[in-house]
């Protein structure tokens, strides 16, 4: 059980770092591409 | 007077605050139409629909609770939350695709789509008891945490971080709610799994932790970090496991974050995306601070005191009286309420106080994403399931979204009032619970994997019986042998489906059980909503 748990540990902690990275990785690719106009993607672009 | 420790931790809190109320402000400018109050455009990508959701899963219950209950009971409390994360696995791969393609604005819209009017109304009724009871709950909960992480007084507490989730709420709908849950879930994600992993270093792996911790005997009433059942009975494990797994599906903050998803694929895995990363974090997380502050000797002195506190105030008899039956059970609660108090002294006494900081605004942060949910799905519903069918159904657009806007700083308001008097989260949200599942879980399911229009009566007389055998359990019966009420009426509106499906076609059909109903759902994807 322990061995279990210390492998769920470490599972979890690189969930944790998964899921923020991929978080970073949507906000700062606009950013990396200088052509694509800067706007967070889940806004509606087209009010009008 | 305040200590320099103390006013680390106000300014941590009080810079977050400022950012919440920062994005409330920006969201607000980025309003036009009640579509976007109320579903964000309907274009969440799956990432920020997998961060949304899991910043609302993550309450003041999964977070301190959830540390308090493995401090007082073991690796069985962080078994059962499990539960929690397989429901939104399961709502994200098989129900959330489906609910995406109906263009949904509400819940209730998708009960007068596929059962009529009738069971419009009763899932109306039983959308504002959970959102309204839930941020009662959710308020309640901020005001308890702050009084007790930073000696604030509770009332102020509710009020202050009360008003900032009305504003913010309010003023951004939706949007800024999804905003302040992205930033929300990476307070909170970094901050406990930095503590989980330090402190498992620490401390000299997980092993060594749980030796330690078996060592301590506070008032613990098992020493066995690693026994996956504790104390605690495998028949209550389990029925608490099924409680949690049908307590919240599909409730309406999970079912809003399938509505306002880009597309059924961005649903799909960003429901069950927090699901899976919930699954594969929270518990262990919270498992290893659970285990962490039964090793803390002060964490041990502060439990015990509080432990002691409890006693009294729940059994003032003589401490060398002779036993009496409910002694147990009263020290058994006071054990559990004591725990409580383990998160925030294990967070004091293992970090330095500018992280202890961010670890009580990560927490304060989980208990605001699952309130603002709660708060802008009530909006959305006197908006869409209220005043528009029954009150004014040619309104505009500009007048809906007033009415929610409204509906969102008054409901907010009053919620926050109600959390001031009337403390008690837990009875709360048992009330809550005990409510969702018997009326609403059987129908959503049979309508998305069973559907037949000629079978709609026996589904609308499930949700009454169901309905009616959990009041009448509950308050007739007492709840006779400590069975669950809403599991009692969950399974009495089982039976009545099953027995009622053969003969279905035969009941004579009625307007009430016309499915698609008199108002119709609001194609939102063809513009409505842009008069």
């Amino acid at each position: 059980m322990l061995e279990l748990l210390t492998i769920l540990h470490y599972v979890s902690q690189a969930a944790a770092v998964a899921a923020l990275s991929l978080l970073a990785w949507h906000y700062l690719k606009p950013c990396l591409r200088p052509s694509q106009p800067e706007q967070p993607s889940f806004e509606r672009q087209d009010h009008e | 007077m305040w200590d320099s420790e103390r006013l680390t931790e106000i300014a941590a809190l009080a810079i977050y605050l400022s950012v919440l109320l920062g994005i409330g402000l920006r969201s607000a400018r980025q309003i036009k139409t009640s579509v976007d109050y109320t579903l964000a455009g309907r274009n969440v990508p799956w990432i920020v629909v997998l961060a949304t959701t899991a910043a609302t899963m993550v309450g003041g219950g999964a977070s301190v609770g959830s540390v308090a209950n493995v401090y007082h009971i073991g690796l069985a409390a962080a078994f059962i939350t499990c539960a929690w994360h397989l429901q939104l696995i399961f709502t994200g791969l098989w129900l959330a695709p489906r609910l995406r393609g109906m263009q949904l604005v509400t819940v209730a819209d998708y009960f007068e789509a596929k059962f009529g009017e009738l069971a419009r109304r009763l899932a109306v009724v039983s959308c504002l008891l959970f959102v309204v009871g839930a941020l009662v709950a959710q308020f309640a909960a901020m005001g308890t945490i702050t009084e007790s992480v930073l000696s604030l007084d509770y009332r102020i507490a509710v009020l202050v971080g009360g008003a900032i989730v009305v504003f913010y709420s309010t003023v951004g709908g939706i949007g800024a709610v999804v905003k302040t849950d992205v930033l929300q879930f990476v307070i909170l994600v970094t901050g406990i799994a930095v503590a989980a992993g330090y402190l498992v270093q620490h401390q000299g792996g997980l092993g060594n932790m749980a030796a330690v911790a078996a060592r301590v005997d506070s008032n613990a009433f098992f020493t066995d970090m690693l026994d996956l059942f504790g104390p605690e009975s495998r028949m209550r494990i389990l029925t608490l496991f099924c409680a949690f797994f049908l307590g919240e599906l599909l409730v309406p903050p999970y079912a809003v974050r399938c509505f306002i998803a880009r597309d059924a694929r961005s649903a799909q895995w960003g429901v069950a995306g927090a699901g899976i990363f919930l699954l594969l974090f929270m518990p262990m997380a919270t498992y290893v601070m659970g285990v962490a502050a039964r090793c803390d000797p002060a964490v041990k002195a502060k439990v015990t005191q509080q432990f002691h506190e409890q006693s009294a105030t729940t059994n003032p008899s003589d401490p060398q009286d002779p036993p009496d039956d409910r002694q147990p059970v009263a020290r058994q609660q006071a054990a559990s309420a004591a725990a409580q108090t383990a998160f925030p002294t294990l967070v004091r006494s293992a970090f330095h106080p500018l992280f202890s900081g961010i670890m009580i605004a990560a927490v304060i942060a989980a208990v605001m994403s699952s309130a603002d949910s709660c708060l802008s799905c009530l909006g959305t519903i006197v908006m869409e399931d209220i005043y528009r069918p029954h009150i004014q159904p040619q309104a505009t657009d500009r007048q809906l979204l007033r009415v929610a806007q409204w509906t969102t700083l008054v409901a907010g308001v009053l919620t926050a009032i109600c959390a001031c008097v009337y403390r008690d989260i837990v009875a709360i949200l048992e009330f809550v619970y005990d409510f969702w599942a018997p009326t609403m879980v059987i129908p959503f399911l049979y309508g998305l994997f069973f559907y037949r229009r000629q079978q709609i009566p026996a589904v609308v007389a499930s949700m009454l019986t169901g309905l009616v055998a959990t009041i009448v359990w509950k308050w007739g019966c007492g709840s006779p042998g400590g069975f669950s009420p809403a599991l009692f009426g969950f399974l009495v509106a089982l039976g009545t489906l099953l027995l009622l499906l053969p003969a279905a076609g035969l009941i004579p059909t009625h307007r009430l059980l016309e499915p698609g109903g008199q108002h119709g759902t609001r194609n939102l994807a063809d513009g409505d909503g842009h008069a």
